[in-house]
């Protein structure tokens, strides 16, 4: 009975300490990764090395470093490695952010009168902000730019059109009208 | 004699009041029959469509609506008939269809939709309506489901709102700063833990200073396994004080009656310490003490035995 209690003892005492250790390093590790999320956000970069093993919120926090500095390839890179890690609040997040880089880019290339390269931007800034919604259907801030989107390349349901008729071709290249609202309706 | 005519006018009369009342039988039958086929209840006896507020709605929002229909026994809702989850057009989806069965013959089905739409100013929509299927074996009974129309309206402002130059947007998402509460938690819990069963081993192993009555053999046990086991006498000596010490007056033989009163637990080795008592004394006053291996394991054991009783 003694020796079952003294070894009771020992293993509560060992898996105790295990855990202590686990935790604390966790702890250090948590306290690491906050001050790259803060450095990130205040505009200044981390080495890559460090946000490889970091976890999503570090990746989410470079991807928006990066957006900022022009960097649009690198954020959609690091953006489309987290798409589908965290929780659903933070995935809507993810999503979002992948939304505002189609869209800044779509505006950009609008800007440039390149409508052909902003069109399948917009689609696809659409595409990420529905599914924001999807997760989180209280986003507001994926609610205004979806409507941002939604402005600058509208949707309209397709008519459909003879194929044959070739006179009517023409009319069938664009089922989106790219450009910004003018004025009130 | 009487003549047949009026017998033949008779007869004729008789058989138009069987046909006059056979008619009106058939009549009454049927009518009976009528309203007994209007008692048996109907397949779909109970059809309850629950909605939501039909306005106030902009992009992005999910729409809630509950369908709870009671149907008579053996009729069974064909799943197929239901609207399928995803996009149904350009602007709604279906994002959640759950049947719930409440009783064999109460089910609910709850449909969430969610709008896509962005309009420039307040629009009416309308959810489109969609016919429910169920089958008695091979009877087909339709139940339609209504359209249902609503407002949705435009988050933006009439006038286009520009930052630098540009329409506004709202900013990225910023990432929350990682929550280290639970790996607090599970840090004092375990420091807890292991503070609290440290406390009960040394305690039990007599590491205590103040409880120094509990690493008497202990102390007694670590001196013994220093010791040769031609040095016997020596080890004798060491046991004696060490129960000297927790009796706190020496012991002896015929007091160990009293020593028991104080630390009974020492009772279940009672058998080991009156030999321990009885070959001290041999080896100490009977000038020809039977010393060998046996005595001195004898002795290591009592010692060891002793330390897990002081140990508790």
């Amino acid at each position: 009975m003694r020796i079952i209690k003294n070894t009771v003892l020992w293993g509560i005492f060992s898996v105790s300490m295990l855990v202590f250790m686990i935790q604390a390093w966790t702890l250090l590790q948590i306290h690491n990764e906050n001050t790259w999320i803060n450095r990130l956000l205040s505009g200044h970069d981390i080495a890559i090395e460090k946000v490889v093993k970091a976890s999503p919120e570090v990746r989410l926090a470079r991807a928006v470093y990066l957006r900022e500095k022009g960097r649009y390839d690198e954020a959609l890179a690091t953006l489309n490695l987290i798409l589908d890690q965290g929780s659903p609040s933070f995935q809507a997040k993810t999503r979002y952010n992948l939304g505002n880089l189609y869209l800044t880019q779509t505006v950009e290339r609008a800007e440039q009168m390149a409508i052909n390269d902003a069109l399948p931007l917009a689609a696809l800034a659409k595409q990420a902000y529905r599914q924001a919604l999807a997760l989180d259907s209280q986003f507001w801030d994926a609610k205004y730019n979806l409507e941002v989107a939604m402005r600058i390349a509208p949707e309209m349901d397709r008519i459909t059109i003879k194929a044959d008729a070739k006179e009517n071709r023409k009319t069938r290249l664009w089922t989106t009208v790219p450009g910004f609202p003018r004025g009130l309706p | 004699m009487r003549s047949a005519g009026p017998f033949y006018s008779a007869d004729k009369c008789f058989i138009s009041q069987i046909l006059k009342y056979g008619r009106f039988f058939l009549v009454y039958s049927l009518f009976l029959l009528v309203a007994c086929s209007e008692g048996l209840p109907p397949p779909i006896e109970r059809f309850e469509f629950e909605t939501p507020k039909p306005f106030g709605y902009v992009i992005g929002d999910k729409i809630r609506h509950r369908l709870i229909i009671e149907t008579r026994s053996g009729i069974h809702l064909e799943s197929a008939s239901l609207p399928t989850k995803g996009d149904l057009n350009r602007w709604l989806s279906v994002d959640q269809i759950t049947v719930r069965p409440v009783s064999e013959h109460l089910s609910e089905i709850e449909l969430t939709y969610q709008v896509f739409y962005a309009p420039l100013e307040v629009k009416m929509l309308s959810i489109p309506g969609f016919t429910l299927r169920f089958k008695q074996g091979e009877q087909s009974i339709e139940q339609l489901v209504p359209e249902w129309p609503f407002t949705v309206s435009p988050i933006h402002e009439l006038g286009v709102r520009k930052e630098d130059g540009n329409t506004y947007r709202r900013p990225d998402a910023t990432p929350t700063l990682i929550s280290s509460q639970n790996a607090w938690r599970a840090l004092s819990g375990s420091l807890a833990l292991g503070m609290i069963s440290g406390w009960l081993l040394a305690f039990r192993y007599g590491y205590f200073i103040g409880f120094s009555r509990r690493s008497i053999f202990s102390r007694a046990n670590r001196q013994l396994k220093k010791l040769q086991p031609n040095e016997l006498g020596l080890a004798l000596m060491i046991i004696h004080q060490a129960f000297n010490q927790l009796n706190h007056k020496p012991l002896f033989k015929h007091r160990l009656s009293e020593f028991y009163r104080r630390r009974p637990e020492f009772k279940e080795i009672g058998p080991d310490l009156e030999w321990f008592f009885n070959f001290s004394n041999d080896y100490f006053f009977g000038g020809n003490p039977s010393v060998g291996a046996d005595e001195w394991s004898a002795l290591r054991r009592l010692c060891q035995r002793c330390v897990e009783l002081e140990r508790g």
